[in-house]
């Protein structure tokens, strides 16, 4: 808990520092405070207080949290729009990176509410800095129907509470049918969260439209933070509906992810499509909670490198695409293959594990038409992330558009 | 077994120095050459130092053991990359090293006017790292990580000079043949784990008794692994490639070609010889597989009339005496000969290095002639190689050969045919000095000079070794149990050197006199080749390509338009319109309501 305090604190020092002019030793205090919260998170033993209970796991998930947060800081965020990291900025991000360890630990309605405004609120800030027409569009649009997950949720954990008369999460599993309605109301509010399919909508646009900086905070630890909440509500599930729940969820996304994502001419947009994809992988391995802290930290480092990429050529070039990249810019381009390579889930990165572990919990469980899914969304998957490093690779002289016809043969056979 | 942190932390200098080597001069790569090559010989010294320090351990018969990493663990299965050393792990660093070191040292000179020194010597550091990895690995999945790390290397090196198509073809084709071989490869690491899951030397020579049972999966497994050494060492059905190879630098063909890569195949069998042994018809078909590789080396050799060609299948027909050597039983012979080979072959490809470099690029004998006088130095050295090669007593070579035919002699037809194949060997050999060194000069215009200091230490140290490092080295080969009648070998040494030797002579003076009338000769098996593999594989690939191919194309392509569909119509559901969304959302919520709750209903 003392983590979440530090942090609370070091947020509210940079949002009532007035001068703009020290901001950069605000955001080396706000890393230094992160270093600190992990080592105070490694000394908190096991406990439980009111709507808060450590364990082990939720120590794991505080780490990742706090380490992917540590190492957005030091990645400057630097978009033309957002000039510079100014301190409400980074107050946003603590206060946000504060809710996320509240997810991590939460065991009670309420904490889990609380948790899951506090991260979503200063992203609706975040999501408009631009001050463009698409940016402020993307967080009102972000806002309403964050707005109506959170009284969707709210009303499910009514009707949840009348039939169980309780808030405790683990709680005792649900099976009435009154209490069912509830938590799937929760779950669904919580599948919009995490930006699963058929609750993506949001999704592209919040992507397309927010300053690059700080999709790379959106796309790891509020993601990150979202599936722990998604993860814990579902052991309030009855088996055998958890599974069918899973399996929408994941169909749907793994199809709308990869499908969508294959036509976009944008980078930051084909990006939003593949983030739904790949939450898609990860509701699957939501059966096996370490795993998918693993593959939360996989995810969450690749997506945030991919955006500083994504942002340091924005801010050279104004634009964002990413051809010819590793000519113009070694490390860049090199930063961002990995990146790639480890979402498309290709075997030395951390990805892989990711991927193949999903693929070894639905063979386990002998889901096998959910098995042909996840196949051809991998393969489909592969096309377009190596779209992109084909683009990065080619000679930045031809300034082919990002997206040639569409697909062409040679492209589909390389797969 | 030894695991102690010492003899832990050599094998670590050992393996990792070349690959410190490699990063930094990769990332120094626009830096002066200078700094890269003092780098990259610097830590292949160093290597061979540390090898040279852990000798004396591992002659003792200690065996050293290094962990690294546990890669990957599946259920039931676990591969874990370690390091082993042992005796024959000590032979192949010392010989990889040692002969890696001289090649850098000889490229400083051999590469001076080339642009990208850098990228090159990367790559051969790159590759002493992949050697010494496929040696050292205590499992076969790190022998394999080697074996395709040394692949690649080569591959990057014959097409160093990539600005003429004709080196990425040659590049190319040594890749893909290794291909071939690597399936082989693959599949006898698939069917071992399938049988004992296990890939670790040890532990498969361990559980060898369970396998005495199955025979046909020794067998299998053994086959695997004998395709996978006519890849990688060039035996008969997939030799092909290693002429090919000589496109790249000759320092480059001095290293890999002759001393190192292609001997990857002996060190695999030697490595699990009880294996071979073990197994049905194995040892047998090494036997007739190097016999095979050995004429067609030799005959080859005798026709060809590029310099770099006739040592390329000299290698090609020396590798198959190993490999008889080995389906004879006697891994410790060829291991003798494997070293006496790397000693005399890359002394003969660095002299013909220095050859070439002083004629400006340079290759066909028949445009040489009378270098012995213009340069003394490098005819010396060759002459020495060459003797050696020829196995005339007390050089090199006769130790090793000797020992072979010396076991052979119980084996009756086999001795007739290695007398045969050293006749051969003396005749190719001969003819090549002759052509080269002696008559007159029939250069064009160039007036050659001997190379730089940098390159003649190299040759007088390994023209040092060639002559003495028989006599240095044969008590650890050669089991004192073994007794050799040395005067009956010495004898026909002398003899077969004698006749044949002049014999060579006079032919290529009646070539030279006659090359005018025969602009182009045709090797018997190039044409063999020609019309039973190469037409036939042209004509294959053809028609794959015309009425199969086009098929498959057809089929992804519909794939891709039925993914293109469906992409339109999924991004066609993002209209942007809030109330649109929400009314969605809520019907989304509703169906899933009905399918969790439907079993209530």
């Amino acid at each position: 808990m003392i983590s979440i305090a530090l942090l609370s604190i070091m947020g509210i020092a940079a949002m009532l520092t007035p001068r703009e002019q020290w901001a950069p030793v605000i955001r080396g205090l706000a890393i230094v405070t992160g270093l600190a919260g992990i080592i105070a998170v490694q000394m908190d033993g096991y406990f439980q207080v009111f709507g808060f209970r450590v364990t082990q796991l939720s120590n794991i998930w505080a780490t990742v949290i706090i380490a992917l947060l540590i190492i957005f800081l030091m990645v400057v965020p630097r978009s033309q729009a957002v000039h510079r990291l100014r301190n409400d900025h980074i107050a946003l991000l603590l206060f946000s990176t504060v809710g996320a360890l509240i997810l991590a630990r939460f065991n009670h309605f309420i904490t889990l509410f609380l948790g899951m405004e506090m991260v979503s609120i200063p992203m609706y800030v975040l999501a408009a800095q631009t001050h463009s027409r698409r940016s402020i569009e993307a967080s009102l649009k972000y806002f309403i129907l964050g707005a109506t997950a959170t009284s969707i949720m709210t009303f499910g954990a009514a009707l949840w509470y009348r039939s169980s008369l309780s808030f405790d999460i683990p709680g005792p599993v649900v099976t009435q049918p009154i209490g069912l309605i509830g938590i799937v109301l929760i779950i669904c509010a919580l599948a919009f969260k995490l930006g699963l399919a058929p609750f993506h909508f949001a999704t592209p646009d919040l992507y397309e439209g927010s300053p690059t900086s700080f999709v790379g905070y959106m796309s790891s630890i509020s993601k990150v933070a979202a599936a722990i909440a998604f993860f814990k509500v579902g052991t309030l599930f009855p088996s055998d509906s958890w599974m069918q729940i899973i399996s929408i969820f994941a169909v749907s996304s793994l199809v709308v992810g990869s499908f969508g994502a294959l036509r976009q001419q944008s980078v930051k947009r084909l990006m939003g499509y593949s983030s739904i994809s790949q939450a898609g992988f990860w509701v699957i391995l939501m059966f096996n909670s370490p795993i998918s802290a693993y593959f939360g930290f996989a995810y969450g480092l690749a997506s945030l490198l991919l955006f500083w990429v994504i942002d340091c050529v924005e801010e050279k070039t104004h634009s964002h695409t990413l051809t010819g990249l590793l000519e113009q810019d070694t490390l860049l381009g090199i930063t961002a293959i990995i990146s790639l390579i480890s979402l498309t889930g290709l075997p030395p990165f951390a990805g892989f594990f990711g991927k193949y572990n999903s693929l070894t919990v639905v063979i386990d469980n002998g889901h096998w038409r959910l098995l042909a899914v996840v196949l051809a969304a991998s393969i489909i998957g592969a096309s377009y992330y190596f779209k992109i490093i084909f683009q990065i690779m080619s000679p930045p002289e031809s300034s082919c558009k990002l997206h040639v016809p569409f697909l062409s043969k040679c492209e589909i056979i390389k797969i | 077994m030894v695991t102690d942190t010492m003899s832990s932390i050599f094998l670590y200098m050992i393996l990792f120095l070349p690959l410190t080597g490699w990063l930094l001069a990769s990332l120094l790569r626009r830096t002066t050459h200078r700094i890269v090559i003092w780098i990259t010989c610097a830590t292949v010294l160093g290597s061979f130092i540390t090898s040279l320090i852990i000798s004396p351990k591992l002659l003792d018969g200690m065996v050293c053991n290094a962990k690294l990493i546990n890669w990957l663990s599946l259920p039931g299965y676990r591969f874990s990359l370690g390091l082993m050393a042992d005796k024959l792990t000590l032979l192949m660093m010392v010989m990889i090293t040692g002969v890696g070191f001289l090649v850098h040292m000889y490229s400083i000179g051999y590469m001076a006017d080339d642009r990208e020194k850098n990228r090159y010597f990367s790559y051969l550091n790159l590759f002493i790292f992949f050697m010494l990895f496929l040696v050292m690995s205590d499992s076969l999945i790190g022998t394999f990580i080697g074996w395709e790390g040394v692949g690649l290397c080569s591959y990057l090196l014959i097409g160093f000079w990539n600005t003429s198509p004709a080196n990425i073809a040659a590049a190319s084709k040594a890749f893909i043949m290794n291909r071939i071989g690597d399936i082989g490869f693959m599949v006898a690491m698939g069917v071992l784990l399938a049988a004992i899951s296990t890939l670790n030397y040890s532990e498969i020579i361990a559980h060898l008794p369970d396998l005495l049972t199955q025979p046909t999966i020794l067998f299998v497994v053994t086959l695997g692994l004998i395709i996978a050494v006519a890849g990688k060492s060039a035996q008969f059905p997939l030799y092909t490639w290693l002429p090919d190879a000589m496109a790249g630098p000759t320092p480059v063909s001095a290293l890999i070609h002759a001393a190192t890569m292609v001997t990857a195949g002996i060190y695999l069998v030697s490595r699990l010889s009880v294996l071979f042994y073990a197994a049905p018809y194995s040892a047998i078909n090494l036997l007739w597989m190097g016999i095979a590789t050995a004429f067609i080396g030799g005959v080859a050799a005798v026709v060809q009339f590029d310099l770099k060609k006739i040592f390329a299948y000299s290698t090609v027909s020396q590798l198959g005496l190993m490999v008889i050597a080995l389906g004879l039983g006697q891994v410790k012979f060829a291991l003798f000969h494997m070293l006496m080979h790397a000693f005399f072959k890359a002394l003969l490809f660095l002299g013909s290095g220095n050859i070439i470099h002083a004629l400006h690029g340079e290759q066909d004998i028949r445009n040489m002639g009378g270098l012995a006088k213009s340069l003394p130095f490098t005819a010396t050295a060759m002459g020495i190689g060459a003797l050696a090669m020829m196995g005339l007593p007390p050089l090199s070579g006769f130790y090793s050969k000797d020992a072979i035919l010396e076991v052979a002699t119980h084996h009756a037809g086999i001795s007739y045919l290695l007398i045969i194949l050293s006749c051969l060997t003396v005749f190719y050999l001969s003819r090549t000095l002759y052509f080269v060194f002696l008559g007159t000069p029939r250069m064009s215009t160039v007036t050659p000079h001997e190379g730089t200091l940098s390159m003649q230490i190299p040759i007088a140290i390994l023209g040092f070794l060639a002559v003495v490092g028989g006599w240095i080295t044969h008590n650890l080969f050669l089991a004192p149990g073994i007794e050799i009648s040395h005067l009956q070998l010495v004898i026909t040494s002398l003899v077969i050197i004698g006749v044949i030797a002049p014999m060579g002579f006079a032919w290529a003076k009646r070539q030279l006199h006659d090359h005018e009338n025969s602009p182009r000769v045709w090797s018997f098996f190039e044409i063999l080749y020609d019309t039973f593999a190469v037409k036939p594989y042209l004509y294959l690939s053809r028609m794959l390509s015309i009425h199969f191919e086009r098929q498959v194309a057809a089929a992804f392509n519909g794939f891709a338009q039925i993914a293109s569909v469906a992409s339109w119509g999924i991004v066609r559901l993002q209209t942007g319109s809030i109330g649109s969304v929400v009314l969605f959302m809520v019907v989304a919520i509703a169906l899933i309501l009905l399918t969790v709750l439907g079993k209530f209903i």
